[in-house]
C-alpha cells in the first residue's frame, strides 16, 4: 500500500517539479536580466525577494491546499461557478496578502537601516511592497484555481501537482510584479 | 463570516512569522559576504528562486498530504517516522535532490545563453549538496509540525504552508551560501 502510494508521489510529482524548476529558472532569469550589479546597488530589493516570494508561496500553497480538502469533501465541484466556500477563501486570501504587505515592508525596511542596507526612503519602499504584494496575490488566485481544477479534472492528487506548479508560477509572478511595482514607484 | 475571520487569524499571525522568516533569509542573501559570493560565482544568483520555491513545493507538499491524511483520518496523529510520514519524508529527500541538480543544469544552459562564464559540475554540485542539507533539515520538522498543529486543533492548511516556507527559506540560503564557498 506505501509502496503504492511512494510510487505514486514520485510518478506524479516528478514531472509537476521539472515543470516547477523550468519556472523557477525562469524567475532567475528575469532577475539576471536586471543585471546582478543592479541588484547589488540597491540590496534592499535583494533582501526582499525572499519575503514576496513567501507571501506568494504562501497564498498559492493556503489556496491550493483548501480548494484540494474542498474538492475531496465534495464541498465544491471543479467548475468555473459562483461558490460561497471558493469567494471566502479568496476574499481571505488577498486581505491576508494586503494586510501582510504592509508588514513585510515595514519590517524589511527597518530591518535594512539597522544593517546598512537601506539606501531608499521608507514611503516609497512601502508603496513597492503593497503594490507587488497586491498584484501577485490577485494574480495568484487566478493561477491556483485555475491549476487545482484542472489537475482534479485530470483525476491527478492535486497534493502532488497543484502546490509545485502554483508555487513556481507564484515565484515568477513574484519577481515580475515586484520589477512592474519598482517601474511604477519609479526605482528602475 | 465565521470561518473567514478564523482563516485570516489563523494565517495572518502565521504570515508574520513566514514574513519574519522571509525578512532574516533576504537579509542573509543581502549579506556582504552573499553579496561577494553573487559577484563572484556566474550563475548563483539565477539559482536563487528556483532554490526558495523548491521548500514550498516539495515541503508544503508533503505538508499538504499529511493534513489530508489526518483530516480523513488515514494517518493518526501520532509523531512517529514510520509507515506514510517516513514514506513522504523518502520523497521529500529524493525529489529535493533531483530537482536541485536540475536546476544547476538548466541555469547553466541559461547562463551560456546570456553569455555568462558559468561551470555546470559547479552549479550542478551546489544544486545537489544545498538541496541535500535544507531537505535532512526541514523535512522531519514539516513532519512533526504538522501533527502537533493538528493535535491543538488548528487547520494544518492554514498555516503550514507559511511555516515550512519560512523555515525552509532561511535554510535554503544558508545551506545555498555553505555548499557555493564548499565549491569555491
Amino acid at each position: 500500500m506505501q509502496t503504492e502510494a511512494f510510487k505514486r508521489i514520485m510518478k506524479e510529482s516528478v514531472p509537476a517539479l521539472i515543470v516547477a524548476a523550468s519556472i523557477g529558472t525562469v524567475a532567475g532569469t528575469a532577475m539576471q536580466l536586471r543585471g546582478t550589479e543592479a541588484w547589488l546597488a540597491i540590496p534592499i530589493f535583494l533582501m526582499v525577494v525572499p519575503s514576496i516570494s513567501e507571501l506568494g508561496n504562501d497564498a498559492a500553497t493556503i489556496l491550493s491546499s483548501r480548494i484540494t480538502t474542498l474538492l475531496a469533501l465534495g464541498v465544491i465541484k471543479p467548475k468555473l461557478e459562483r461558490s460561497e466556500a471558493l469567494e471566502s477563501n479568496i476574499i481571505a486570501i488577498v486581505t491576508i496578502g494586503v494586510l501582510s504587505s504592509f508588514y513585510m515592508g515595514i519590517i524589511n525596511f527597518v530591518v535594512a537601516d539597522k544593517a546598512g542596507l537601506g539606501t531608499t526612503r521608507m514611503l516609497p519602499f512601502l508603496a513597492t511592497c503593497v503594490i507587488a504584494v497586491t498584484l501577485l496575490t490577485l494574480l495568484v488566485c487566478v493561477v491556483a484555481v485555475a491549476v487545482a481544477f484542472l489537475t482534479w479534472r485530470k483525476g491527478l492528487d492535486p497534493d502532488n501537482v497543484t502546490i509545485p506548479i502554483s508555487t513556481s508560477i507564484s515565484d515568477l509572478l513574484a519577481i515580475f510584479s515586484l520589477l512592474i511595482a519598482m517601474r511604477i514607484v519609479g526605482f528602475i | 463570516m465565521t470561518q473567514l475571520r478564523k482563516m485570516i487569524k489563523e494565517s495572518f499571525f502565521s504570515e508574520v512569522l513566514s514574513i519574519s522568516g522571509g525578512t532574516l533569509a533576504g537579509l542573509f542573501l543581502a549579506s556582504s559576504a552573499m553579496r561577494h559570493l553573487l559577484e563572484n560565482f556566474p550563475g548563483l544568483l539565477i539559482m536563487i528562486p528556483g532554490f526558495l520555491g523548491l521548500r514550498g513545493n516539495i515541503l508544503g507538499a508533503v505538508s499538504a498530504r499529511i493534513g489530508t491524511g489526518l483530516h480523513t483520518g488515514l494517518i493518526e496523529p501520532k509523531i512517529t517516522l514510520k509507515g506514510d510520514t517516513a514514506m513522504n519524508l523518502v520523497a521529500s529527500l529524493l525529489l529535493s535532490m533531483f530537482v536541485n541538480t536540475l536546476i544547476g543544469v538548466l541555469t547553466y544552459f541559461v547562463s551560456v545563453f546570456l553569455g555568462m562564464d558559468a561551470v555546470l559540475w559547479k552549479l550542478i554540485v551546489v544544486g545537489a549538496l544545498s538541496g541535500a542539507l535544507a531537505s535532512v533539515i526541514v523535512g522531519p520538522f514539516t513532519i512533526m509540525l504538522t501533527i502537533l498543529v493538528f493535535r491543538r486543533g488548528i487547520d494544518p492548511d492554514s498555516v503550514m504552508g507559511p511555516l515550512v516556507t519560512s523555515v525552509g527559506d532561511i535554510t535554503a540560503v544558508i545551506c545555498l551560501f555553505l555548499a557555493a564557498i564548499m565549491v569555491g
